[in-house]
């Protein structure tokens, strides 16, 4: 539509010639012709102008000419008649120039919006396609040539599925058509709007798309915008595959690690800790210890907490957490402050357990101890043997010499604390200079009838009544024959001495955990609590002066260890004791 | 039996509290009685006085189970009580195995001791003759 300004100069020439030519013809004519009417024909050829100003000033020239043309032409028709003729032609020649400038506005508008539709596709980040009913590509924006490596040119007229990798065509190919039968102008593509797009080179490119429709009158346009979302997927990808690779390694972390915030919320556990702590709470997050631990835990667990959140150091600290079973569970805890790239402070923990080897420390200290004591026993033994039978035989000595009733029973005192300290010494020697363990498969079970056999006598004679209860078919056991009797004889004697008046000795024999488990139960007078931790350690008893050495169970606590089993106490004083005890089954070879 | 006169019996024993509890104990059992306070002195006194019995301890100075051995060789007819305090199985089979005729673990009760040396007394013939008592 743009006509150069050169043209424009040959158009007024030739306008104004024209115009100059119908004026002529005018003037010529009398008055009445309706000669005003032939300005439309220039008018109608000023439209080429390509400023609207010069139609305006050309139509304002025309009007100016047809009112001359009125007064200078020779007389004819009635005056009415003539300025009703002059009127008309005024309004052909004004109607058309208005339409003309309606039109104009309309061109110009309609050019300014084009030219602004086409600068938001070229210059659209997101690849902008149009296609028509039959999912022909009629639009194919700069930016969809750059993502799908394909010129407009090539794009145009091909069907959109050119664009769509093979297996995904028939279902983009429905999803378009049942789009179209929708109302809904506009909507995402793909679950999660984000659909698999194919460059024209082969290569595969996920991107995120929305589609809307529009009817036209040449029938249903629907235009995709697509965003290329490769670099944004690997970014993903790439922080759910460290995420993932730290969670693997947390998880797998022999520690249970935790994380709380500054108000002692936890934010984050590990699978080790959730596994670890399940009985206490299968829900941590949010929740602080005072929410989750009774309330002595909870304190020492804030305490070293503050610590830790206070100072820019990992501490390290032991932690005692109560224990399912009623026992305390021992943690070595590293706690130190967390500083995240906001700078949100946190308590980061890392915990191992050290309960076993806490214990086993405490039973080496605990051979070691007894092994001392066996050394110090036996050199002990030599040297105050000979005092000892110098005592014991001055008093026999002077026993036989005397008939005084009172200088006998002082030297009966004095035989009997010579005898009481010379089996104490023999228990302690015992002990000490007991020969090594000499393990085999051995049936526990007659092992235990035979010890109940032995004290049979004592049991009817304190009104004892026996109650077995023995799993049939138990396997052998790997053990020392006669130190098992020791021990069996050992604590039923205790149990004998523990019910005075009478009662029930239950003895069981089963497996649980893959070893033998004996229990030796007694319903006597039971053990206080305060000296249950004391009961196997040497020359603790609980027996009247001179009834007890306080090395039985010292002796039995050794020979279980040496046996790889384990023997344990629970009393309630009044109601009995019970020793569990567990021994290695025999693998047979 | 006994070679003339009163039967000799010599007390190996280098605690001297021991030793006179000893001598005190037997002196009224018919017998003369030789002391001796440690291995040397007992070597010496077994060439010099011939006992009939000896009764010694075992851990002394120049004492132990090679002492008892030589004492063996040098008095091969002569029972030997052997003492020690609170010995061990072990000590005891080797003492056995020595020669000893009896062997007690101190303390030991004097009545034990004296019925041992009647016995051995009574019966004097050797060392076939073991008796192990406590």
């Amino acid at each position: 539509m743009e006509i150069q300004p050169k043209s424009d100069s040959l158009l007024i020439l030739m306008l104004v010639g024209l115009a100059a030519g119908i004026f002529v013809l005018d003037l010529s004519i009398p008055r009445g012709a309706a000669i005003g009417v032939l300005y439309v024909v220039p008018l109608f050829l000023s439209f080429r102008f390509s400023q609207r100003t010069r139609v305006l000033l050309f139509a304002a020239a025309c009007t100016l000419l047809t009112i001359l043309g009125a007064i200078y032409a020779p007389p004819g028709s009635d005056l009415t008649y003539v300025v009703a003729n002059r009127l008309l032609s005024l309004l052909v020649i004004w109607t058309v120039v208005l339409r003309y400038v309606q039109r104009s506005r309309q061109h110009a508008w309609q050019q300014e919006s084009e030219g602004r539709l086409s600068a938001i596709l070229r210059s659209a980040m997101d690849a902008i396609i149009t296609i028509d009913d039959d999912q022909r590509i009629t639009l194919f924006n700069p930016a969809a040539e750059q993502m799908f490596r394909c010129s407009a040119d090539e794009a145009i007229g091909q069907p959109i599925d050119r664009f769509i990798p093979e297996r995904f065509r028939h279902a983009h190919r429905e999803h378009i058509r049942r789009f179209g039968e929708t109302k809904v102008t506009n909507r995402r593509m793909g679950a999660l709007g984000s659909v698999i797009g194919l460059r024209a080179d082969g290569e595969e490119f996920p991107a995120e798309a929305s589609i809307s429709q529009l009817d036209t009158a040449r029938g249903k346009l629907y235009s995709v915008i697509l965003r290329d979302i490769t670099e944004r997927k690997r970014a993903e990808e790439a922080l759910r595959e460290s995420e993932e690779r730290f969670k693997a390694f947390m998880d797998n972390s022999p520690t249970v690690a935790f994380m709380k915030d500054e108000q002692g919320r936890y934010v984050y556990v590990n699978q080790p800790f959730e596994r670890r702590f399940s009985k206490v709470s299968t829900e941590w997050l949010g929740k602080t210890d005072e929410e989750l631990w009774p309330p002595e835990t909870a304190r020492q667990f804030r305490a070293n907490d503050d610590v830790a959140l206070a100072g820019e150091a990992p501490i390290e600290c032991v932690e005692t957490v109560p224990d399912p079973t009623g026992g305390l569970q021992h943690w070595l805890v590293l706690k130190f402050p967390v500083t995240d790239a906001r700078g949100r402070r946190y308590l980061g923990g890392a915990a191992m357990e050290i309960t076993e080897r806490k214990r086993l420390e405490a039973q080496l200290r605990h051979t070691e101890r007894l092994a001392e004591l066996g050394t110090l026993a036996s050199g002990m033994a030599h040297e105050i043997g000979t005092p000892m039978n110098v005592i014991l035989g001055r008093a026999e000595y002077l026993m036989q010499r005397t008939q005084e009733p009172a200088m006998k029973k002082g030297l009966e005192t004095i035989i009997a604390q010579v005898e009481r300290i010379t089996k104490i010494m023999n228990q302690l020697l015992t002990f000490a200079r007991r020969r090594p363990t000499a393990r085999q498969p051995m049936d526990i079970r007659k092992t235990i009838e035979d010890s109940l056999e032995v004290v049979q006598e004592r049991f009817r004679r304190h009104n004892i009544h026996i109650e077995t209860d023995f799993e049939d078919s138990m396997p052998l056991v790997y053990a020392d024959p006669d130190q098992m009797s020791q021990v069996l004889l050992n604590l039923v004697i205790n149990a004998v001495h523990a019910m005075p008046e009478g009662g029930t000795l239950r003895l069981g024999l089963g497996l649980a955990g893959g070893q033998a488990r004996m229990t030796v139960a007694d319903t006597g007078h039971g053990i206080p609590k305060e000296d249950l931790p004391k009961i196997f350690d040497p020359f603790f008893t609980t027996k009247e002066a001179g009834k007890g050495t306080g090395l039985g169970l010292t002796v039995v606590h050794g020979i279980m260890q040496e046996h790889g089993g384990s023997i344990e106490v629970e009393s309630e004083p009044g109601r009995g004791t019970t020793f569990t005890l567990t021994l290695p089954i025999h693998q047979a070879p | 039996m006994f070679k003339g006169g009163q039967p000799v019996i010599l007390l190996v024993e280098d605690d001297q509290a021991m030793r006179s509890l000893l001598c005190d104990e037997l002196w009224d059992m018919g017998l003369r009685i030789v002391e001796a306070s440690d291995g040397d002195e007992a070597l010496q006194r077994v060439s010099e006085t011939r006992p009939d019995l000896i009764v010694t301890d075992l851990r002394m100075p120049a004492g132990g189970l090679d002492y008892v051995s030589r004492l063996r060789t040098l008095a091969p007819g002569c029972p030997i009580i052997l003492m020690t305090a609170f010995g061990d199985a072990k000590t005891k089979d080797e003492a056995l195995q020595c020669g000893v005729a009896a062997y007690f673990d101190k303390p030991v009760r004097m009545m034990d001791l004296k019925a041992t040396i009647r016995q051995l007394m009574g019966n004097h013939g050797g060392s076939d003759h073991r008796q192990a008592g406590k």
